[in-house]
Protein backbone atom coordinates (compact mmCIF):
# COMPACT_ATOMS: atom_id res chain seq x y z
CA UNK A 1 0.00 0.00 0.00
CA UNK A 2 1.73 3.17 -1.14
CA UNK A 3 0.85 6.61 -2.45
CA UNK A 4 4.14 6.97 -4.29
CA UNK A 5 6.48 4.60 -6.11
CA UNK A 6 9.05 2.78 -4.04
CA UNK A 7 11.06 -0.04 -5.64
CA UNK A 8 10.88 -2.15 -2.49
CA UNK A 9 9.00 -1.11 0.62
CA UNK A 10 11.44 -2.29 3.25
CA UNK A 11 10.23 -2.79 6.77
CA UNK A 12 11.89 -4.18 9.89
CA UNK A 13 9.99 -7.45 9.44
CA UNK A 14 11.13 -7.80 5.82
CA UNK A 15 14.75 -7.12 6.76
CA UNK A 16 14.62 -9.77 9.50
CA UNK A 17 12.93 -12.22 7.11
CA UNK A 18 15.57 -11.62 4.43
CA UNK A 19 18.45 -11.82 6.92
CA UNK A 20 17.22 -15.21 8.20
CA UNK A 21 16.73 -16.37 4.62
CA UNK A 22 20.24 -15.35 3.53
CA UNK A 23 21.82 -16.80 6.66
CA UNK A 24 19.97 -20.11 6.15
CA UNK A 25 21.00 -20.36 2.49
CA UNK A 26 24.65 -19.46 3.23
CA UNK A 27 24.83 -21.95 6.09
CA UNK A 28 23.30 -24.73 3.99
CA UNK A 29 25.68 -24.20 1.06
CA UNK A 30 28.77 -23.91 3.28
CA UNK A 31 27.76 -27.00 5.27
CA UNK A 32 27.08 -28.98 2.09
CA UNK A 33 30.45 -28.06 0.57
CA UNK A 34 32.29 -28.59 3.88
CA UNK A 35 30.80 -32.06 4.46
CA UNK A 36 31.35 -33.08 0.82
CA UNK A 37 35.02 -32.04 0.99
CA UNK A 38 35.46 -33.99 4.21
CA UNK A 39 33.84 -37.18 2.86
CA UNK A 40 35.47 -37.11 -0.59
CA UNK A 41 37.91 -34.26 -1.22
CA UNK A 42 37.74 -33.21 -4.89
CA UNK A 43 40.76 -34.32 -6.90
CA UNK A 44 40.55 -31.62 -9.55
CA UNK A 45 38.68 -28.46 -10.57
CA UNK A 46 35.73 -30.22 -12.31
CA UNK A 47 35.11 -32.27 -9.15
CA UNK A 48 35.20 -29.12 -7.03
CA UNK A 49 32.70 -27.47 -9.40
CA UNK A 50 30.53 -30.60 -9.23
CA UNK A 51 30.24 -30.16 -5.45
CA UNK A 52 29.05 -26.57 -6.02
CA UNK A 53 26.52 -27.75 -8.63
CA UNK A 54 25.07 -30.19 -6.09
CA UNK A 55 25.14 -27.70 -3.21
CA UNK A 56 23.26 -25.00 -5.13
CA UNK A 57 20.95 -27.49 -6.87
CA UNK A 58 19.79 -29.17 -3.66
CA UNK A 59 19.50 -25.78 -1.95
CA UNK A 60 17.21 -24.46 -4.73
CA UNK A 61 15.14 -27.66 -4.57
CA UNK A 62 14.63 -27.44 -0.80
CA UNK A 63 13.80 -23.73 -1.09
CA UNK A 64 11.16 -24.50 -3.73
CA UNK A 65 9.76 -27.22 -1.47
CA UNK A 66 9.47 -24.76 1.43
CA UNK A 67 7.95 -22.01 -0.75
CA UNK A 68 5.31 -24.39 -2.08
CA UNK A 69 4.53 -25.61 1.43
CA UNK A 70 3.98 -22.12 2.88
CA UNK A 71 0.74 -21.48 0.96
CA UNK A 72 -1.21 -24.59 2.06
CA UNK A 73 0.33 -24.48 5.54
CA UNK A 74 -0.96 -20.91 5.95
CA UNK A 75 -4.43 -22.13 4.91
CA UNK A 76 -4.31 -25.00 7.40
CA UNK A 77 -2.45 -23.32 10.28
CA UNK A 78 -2.69 -19.49 10.51
CA UNK A 79 0.70 -19.34 12.30
CA UNK A 80 2.41 -19.90 8.94
CA UNK A 81 1.03 -16.59 7.61
CA UNK A 82 4.17 -15.09 9.15
CA UNK A 83 6.12 -16.74 6.35
CA UNK A 84 3.68 -15.68 3.65
CA UNK A 85 4.02 -11.89 3.63
CA UNK A 86 7.54 -11.85 2.19
CA UNK A 87 7.40 -15.05 0.14
CA UNK A 88 8.26 -13.12 -3.01
CA UNK A 89 11.78 -12.39 -1.71
CA UNK A 90 12.09 -16.11 -0.95
CA UNK A 91 11.12 -16.86 -4.55
CA UNK A 92 13.57 -14.37 -6.07
CA UNK A 93 16.41 -15.78 -3.96
CA UNK A 94 15.46 -19.31 -5.09
CA UNK A 95 15.76 -18.21 -8.72
CA UNK A 96 19.22 -16.73 -8.01
CA UNK A 97 20.38 -19.99 -6.38
CA UNK A 98 18.96 -22.04 -9.29
CA UNK A 99 20.71 -19.71 -11.74
CA UNK A 100 24.01 -20.24 -9.90
CA UNK A 101 23.42 -24.02 -10.16
CA UNK A 102 23.02 -23.67 -13.95
CA UNK A 103 26.04 -21.37 -14.19
CA UNK A 104 28.29 -23.87 -12.35
CA UNK A 105 27.10 -26.57 -14.75
CA UNK A 106 28.31 -24.45 -17.69
CA UNK A 107 31.56 -23.78 -15.80
CA UNK A 108 31.98 -27.54 -15.29
CA UNK A 109 31.97 -28.08 -19.05
CA UNK A 110 34.24 -25.10 -19.60
CA UNK A 111 36.78 -26.34 -17.03
CA UNK A 112 37.21 -29.48 -19.12
CA UNK A 113 37.24 -27.61 -22.45
CA UNK A 114 34.03 -29.45 -23.30
CA UNK A 115 31.55 -26.62 -23.73
CA UNK A 116 30.60 -27.77 -27.29
CA UNK A 117 29.61 -31.12 -25.72
CA UNK A 118 26.84 -29.37 -23.81
CA UNK A 119 25.36 -28.10 -27.06
CA UNK A 120 25.78 -31.56 -28.62
CA UNK A 121 23.95 -33.10 -25.63
CA UNK A 122 21.06 -30.68 -25.93
CA UNK A 123 20.72 -31.13 -29.69
CA UNK A 124 20.97 -34.93 -29.84
CA UNK A 125 17.41 -35.24 -31.08
CA UNK A 126 17.29 -39.05 -30.86
CA UNK A 127 17.57 -38.75 -27.04
CA UNK A 128 14.30 -36.83 -26.92
CA UNK A 129 12.49 -40.06 -27.81
CA UNK A 130 13.90 -41.91 -24.80
CA UNK A 131 12.66 -41.89 -21.24
CA UNK A 132 15.89 -42.88 -19.48
CA UNK A 133 18.44 -40.82 -21.36
CA UNK A 134 16.09 -37.89 -22.04
CA UNK A 135 18.15 -34.67 -21.99
CA UNK A 136 17.32 -33.82 -18.38
CA UNK A 137 19.20 -30.53 -18.58
CA UNK A 138 16.50 -29.25 -20.96
CA UNK A 139 13.90 -29.98 -18.25
CA UNK A 140 16.04 -28.03 -15.80
CA UNK A 141 16.33 -25.10 -18.23
CA UNK A 142 12.54 -25.08 -18.70
CA UNK A 143 12.06 -24.91 -14.92
CA UNK A 144 14.69 -22.14 -14.71
CA UNK A 145 12.87 -20.18 -17.40
CA UNK A 146 9.63 -20.36 -15.41
CA UNK A 147 11.47 -19.29 -12.25
CA UNK A 148 12.94 -16.34 -14.15
CA UNK A 149 9.50 -15.28 -15.34
CA UNK A 150 8.13 -15.47 -11.81
CA UNK A 151 11.11 -13.70 -10.24
CA UNK A 152 10.96 -10.92 -12.86
CA UNK A 153 7.27 -10.31 -12.14
CA UNK A 154 7.57 -10.58 -8.35
CA UNK A 155 6.96 -6.88 -7.88
CA UNK A 156 3.87 -4.81 -7.17
CA UNK A 157 4.36 -3.02 -10.51
CA UNK A 158 3.65 -6.27 -12.37
CA UNK A 159 0.90 -7.20 -9.95
CA UNK A 160 -0.85 -3.94 -10.72
CA UNK A 161 0.00 -4.00 -14.45
CA UNK A 162 -1.23 -7.56 -15.02
CA UNK A 163 -4.08 -7.37 -12.44
CA UNK A 164 -4.14 -9.73 -9.41
CA UNK A 165 -6.08 -12.58 -11.14
CA UNK A 166 -3.73 -12.71 -14.18
CA UNK A 167 -0.68 -12.39 -11.92
CA UNK A 168 -1.96 -15.29 -9.84
CA UNK A 169 -2.48 -17.46 -12.95
CA UNK A 170 1.08 -16.69 -14.00
CA UNK A 171 2.49 -17.51 -10.58
CA UNK A 172 0.61 -20.80 -10.41
CA UNK A 173 3.17 -21.91 -13.02
CA UNK A 174 5.43 -22.52 -10.04
CA UNK A 175 3.60 -25.84 -9.56
CA UNK A 176 4.67 -26.88 -13.05
CA UNK A 177 8.24 -25.68 -12.42
CA UNK A 178 8.41 -27.84 -9.28
CA UNK A 179 7.21 -30.91 -11.18
CA UNK A 180 9.87 -30.22 -13.85
CA UNK A 181 12.56 -29.93 -11.18
CA UNK A 182 11.55 -33.32 -9.72
CA UNK A 183 11.81 -34.87 -13.20
CA UNK A 184 15.13 -33.07 -13.82
CA UNK A 185 16.58 -34.76 -10.72
CA UNK A 186 14.90 -38.14 -11.34
CA UNK A 187 16.17 -38.39 -14.92
CA UNK A 188 19.47 -36.68 -14.12
CA UNK A 189 21.59 -37.22 -11.05
CA UNK A 190 19.37 -40.06 -9.77
CA UNK A 191 20.39 -42.11 -12.82
CA UNK A 192 24.13 -41.62 -12.30
CA UNK A 193 24.48 -41.56 -8.54
CA UNK A 194 23.28 -44.61 -6.60
CA UNK A 195 23.09 -42.72 -3.28
CA UNK A 196 19.71 -43.81 -1.82
CA UNK A 197 19.30 -40.38 -0.21
CA UNK A 198 18.55 -38.83 -3.63
CA UNK A 199 15.31 -40.74 -4.40
CA UNK A 200 14.34 -40.60 -0.72
CA UNK A 201 14.78 -36.82 -0.54
CA UNK A 202 13.01 -36.34 -3.85
CA UNK A 203 10.01 -38.56 -3.04
CA UNK A 204 9.61 -37.24 0.52
CA UNK A 205 9.71 -33.58 -0.58
CA UNK A 206 7.27 -34.02 -3.46
CA UNK A 207 4.94 -36.15 -1.32
CA UNK A 208 4.94 -33.50 1.42
CA UNK A 209 4.10 -30.66 -0.97
CA UNK A 210 1.45 -32.73 -2.77
CA UNK A 211 -0.30 -33.87 0.42
CA UNK A 212 -0.35 -30.31 1.79
CA UNK A 213 -1.87 -28.94 -1.42
CA UNK A 214 -4.43 -31.75 -1.69
CA UNK A 215 -5.54 -31.37 1.95
CA UNK A 216 -5.74 -27.56 1.74
CA UNK A 217 -7.64 -27.79 -1.57
CA UNK A 218 -10.04 -30.35 -0.11
CA UNK A 219 -10.83 -28.11 2.85
CA UNK A 220 -11.43 -25.11 0.59
CA UNK A 221 -13.89 -27.11 -1.49
CA UNK A 222 -16.33 -27.30 1.41
CA UNK A 223 -16.41 -23.49 1.72
CA UNK A 224 -16.79 -23.01 -2.03
CA UNK A 225 -19.94 -25.12 -2.18
CA UNK A 226 -21.84 -22.03 -1.02
CA UNK A 227 -24.82 -21.25 1.14
CA UNK A 228 -28.34 -21.74 -0.17
CA UNK A 229 -29.95 -18.37 -0.86
CA UNK A 230 -33.40 -17.36 0.33
CA UNK A 231 -36.20 -16.88 -2.23
CA UNK A 232 -35.23 -13.21 -2.67
CA UNK A 233 -31.58 -14.17 -3.29
CA UNK A 234 -30.17 -13.01 0.08
CA UNK A 235 -27.88 -15.41 1.95
CA UNK A 236 -27.73 -15.91 5.72
CA UNK A 237 -24.51 -15.22 7.64
CA UNK A 238 -25.86 -16.21 11.09
CA UNK A 239 -26.79 -14.26 14.17
CA UNK A 240 -24.82 -11.03 14.80
CA UNK A 241 -23.29 -12.61 17.90
CA UNK A 242 -22.00 -15.48 15.73
CA UNK A 243 -19.73 -13.01 13.93
CA UNK A 244 -16.63 -12.51 16.07
CA UNK A 245 -16.13 -8.90 17.16
CA UNK A 246 -13.39 -7.30 14.96
CA UNK A 247 -13.45 -10.48 12.88
CA UNK A 248 -15.52 -11.99 10.10
CA UNK A 249 -17.44 -14.97 8.85
CA UNK A 250 -17.17 -15.92 5.20
CA UNK A 251 -20.26 -16.68 3.14
CA UNK A 252 -20.48 -17.81 -0.46
CA UNK A 253 -23.35 -17.56 -2.88
CA UNK A 254 -23.62 -20.74 -4.97
CA UNK A 255 -21.20 -20.35 -7.88
CA UNK A 256 -20.07 -16.95 -6.61
CA UNK A 257 -17.01 -15.43 -5.00
CA UNK A 258 -16.55 -15.39 -1.23
CA UNK A 259 -17.94 -12.52 0.85
CA UNK A 260 -16.42 -11.46 4.18
CA UNK A 261 -19.02 -10.31 6.73
CA UNK A 262 -17.28 -8.29 9.44
CA UNK A 263 -18.56 -7.00 12.78
CA UNK A 264 -16.96 -4.07 14.56
CA UNK A 265 -18.95 -3.67 17.76
CA UNK A 266 -22.45 -2.77 16.58
CA UNK A 267 -21.44 -2.15 12.96
CA UNK A 268 -21.82 -4.97 10.43
CA UNK A 269 -20.56 -4.75 6.86
CA UNK A 270 -19.89 -7.11 3.98
CA UNK A 271 -16.92 -6.80 1.62
CA UNK A 272 -15.56 -8.96 -1.15
CA UNK A 273 -13.16 -11.51 0.33
CA UNK A 274 -10.55 -10.50 -2.28
CA UNK A 275 -7.99 -7.92 -1.21
CA UNK A 276 -7.28 -5.48 -4.05
CA UNK A 277 -3.53 -6.05 -3.65
CA UNK A 278 -3.01 -9.78 -4.25
CA UNK A 279 -6.57 -11.08 -3.86
CA UNK A 280 -5.65 -12.26 -0.36
CA UNK A 281 -8.44 -13.56 1.92
CA UNK A 282 -9.62 -10.36 3.60
CA UNK A 283 -12.15 -12.30 5.71
CA UNK A 284 -9.37 -14.12 7.51
CA UNK A 285 -8.01 -10.79 8.71
CA UNK A 286 -9.04 -8.63 11.68
CA UNK A 287 -10.24 -5.10 12.25
CA UNK A 288 -7.16 -3.19 13.39
CA UNK A 289 -7.23 0.55 14.16
CA UNK A 290 -10.81 0.67 12.89
CA UNK A 291 -9.93 -0.82 9.50
CA UNK A 292 -10.39 -4.26 7.99
CA UNK A 293 -6.81 -5.53 7.60
CA UNK A 294 -5.72 -8.18 5.10
CA UNK A 295 -3.83 -11.01 6.81
CA UNK A 296 -1.31 -11.31 3.96
CA UNK A 297 0.31 -7.88 3.64
CA UNK A 298 -1.68 -5.64 5.98
CA UNK A 299 -3.60 -3.62 3.36
CA UNK A 300 -6.47 -1.80 5.10
CA UNK A 301 -10.02 -0.78 4.19
CA UNK A 302 -12.89 0.93 6.00
CA UNK A 303 -15.71 -1.44 6.91
CA UNK A 304 -18.37 1.16 6.11
CA UNK A 305 -17.56 1.58 2.40
CA UNK A 306 -14.58 -0.67 1.50
CA UNK A 307 -12.34 2.34 0.81
CA UNK A 308 -8.72 2.40 1.98
CA UNK A 309 -8.18 5.24 4.46
CA UNK A 310 -6.71 8.46 2.96
CA UNK A 311 -4.26 9.07 1.36
CA UNK A 312 -4.66 5.58 -0.16
CA UNK A 313 -7.11 5.10 -3.00
CA UNK A 314 -7.86 1.35 -3.19
CA UNK A 315 -11.51 0.30 -2.98
CA UNK A 316 -13.28 -3.01 -2.44
CA UNK A 317 -16.74 -4.05 -3.60
CA UNK A 318 -19.30 -3.97 -0.79
CA UNK A 319 -22.57 -5.89 -0.38
CA UNK A 320 -25.96 -4.82 1.02
CA UNK A 321 -26.54 -6.13 4.55
CA UNK A 322 -29.76 -6.49 6.56
CA UNK A 323 -30.88 -8.17 9.76
CA UNK A 324 -34.05 -10.19 9.45
CA UNK A 325 -35.51 -12.33 12.24
CA UNK A 326 -32.27 -11.92 14.18
CA UNK A 327 -30.15 -13.22 11.30
CA UNK A 328 -27.60 -11.18 9.32
CA UNK A 329 -28.34 -11.53 5.61
CA UNK A 330 -26.26 -10.49 2.62
CA UNK A 331 -27.34 -9.69 -0.91
CA UNK A 332 -24.66 -11.48 -2.99
CA UNK A 333 -24.94 -8.95 -5.85
CA UNK A 334 -21.89 -6.69 -5.34
CA UNK A 335 -22.19 -2.92 -5.18
CA UNK A 336 -19.65 -0.76 -7.03
CA UNK A 337 -16.33 -0.62 -5.10
CA UNK A 338 -16.38 2.03 -2.39
CA UNK A 339 -20.20 2.14 -1.96
CA UNK A 340 -21.24 2.68 1.69
CA UNK A 341 -23.24 -0.40 2.77
CA UNK A 342 -22.56 -1.27 6.42
CA UNK A 343 -25.38 -1.14 8.97
CA UNK A 344 -25.51 -0.38 12.68
CA UNK A 345 -27.36 -2.68 15.04
CA UNK A 346 -29.41 -1.06 17.77
CA UNK A 347 -27.24 -1.04 20.92
CA UNK B 1 -7.29 -16.54 -4.73
CA UNK B 2 -10.45 -16.40 -6.80
CA UNK B 3 -12.86 -19.25 -7.21
CA UNK B 4 -11.39 -20.10 -10.65
CA UNK B 5 -7.87 -20.29 -9.18
CA UNK B 6 -9.05 -22.60 -6.43
CA UNK B 7 -10.84 -24.83 -8.93
CA UNK B 8 -7.73 -25.00 -11.14
CA UNK B 9 -5.62 -25.73 -8.06
CA UNK B 10 -7.86 -28.64 -7.10
CA UNK B 11 -7.65 -30.10 -10.62
CA UNK B 12 -3.95 -29.45 -11.15
CA UNK B 13 -2.47 -31.03 -8.02
CA UNK B 14 -3.96 -34.53 -8.38
CA UNK B 15 -2.92 -34.50 -12.06
CA UNK B 16 0.63 -33.36 -11.21
CA UNK B 17 0.88 -35.91 -8.40
CA UNK B 18 -0.17 -38.71 -10.73
CA UNK B 19 2.12 -37.74 -13.63
CA UNK B 20 5.17 -37.01 -11.50
CA UNK B 21 4.53 -40.11 -9.36
CA UNK B 22 4.45 -42.36 -12.43
CA UNK B 23 7.52 -40.70 -13.98
CA UNK B 24 9.42 -40.94 -10.70
CA UNK B 25 8.54 -44.63 -10.23
CA UNK B 26 9.58 -45.39 -13.83
CA UNK B 27 12.86 -43.54 -13.46
CA UNK B 28 13.58 -45.52 -10.29
CA UNK B 29 12.65 -48.90 -11.77
CA UNK B 30 14.40 -48.37 -15.11
CA UNK B 31 17.64 -46.91 -13.82
CA UNK B 32 20.80 -48.88 -14.49
CA UNK B 33 21.86 -51.23 -11.68
CA UNK B 34 24.93 -50.21 -9.67
CA UNK B 35 28.18 -51.51 -11.19
CA UNK B 36 29.08 -54.91 -9.76
CA UNK B 37 32.27 -54.98 -7.66
CA UNK B 38 35.26 -56.27 -9.57
CA UNK B 39 36.07 -59.96 -8.88
CA UNK B 40 39.04 -60.50 -6.53
CA UNK B 41 41.13 -62.07 -9.32
CA UNK B 42 40.72 -58.97 -11.48
CA UNK B 43 41.66 -56.77 -8.57
CA UNK B 44 44.68 -58.93 -7.94
CA UNK B 45 45.62 -58.72 -11.62
CA UNK B 46 45.42 -54.93 -11.55
CA UNK B 47 47.98 -54.77 -8.77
Amino acid sequence: MSVGFKAVQWSREKLIYDAILLAGVTLYILAFIGISYRIAPPKDLPEAIDVRIRAFGTCAFFMLTIILSIGPLARLYPWFRKLLFNRRHFGVLTFIIALAHAWFMIEWYEAQGNLPNLLAELTKWSDYGKFIGFPFKVIGFAALLILFLLAATSHDFWLSFLSPPVWKWLHMMLYVAYALVVLHVALGIMQYDQNPLIPLMLAASFALVTVLHLVAGWRERATDRGTAAASDGWIAAGAPSAIPDKGAVIVVAPGGERIAVFRDGFEIGALTNLCSHQNGPIGEGRIIDGCVTCPWHGWQYRLSDGCAPPPFTEKLATYPVRIRNGVVEIDPRPLPPGTPASIHMPS
Amino acid sequence: MRRAHRTAHRVLWPALALLVGIAFAMSLVLRAPPPAPAPPAAVEGQR
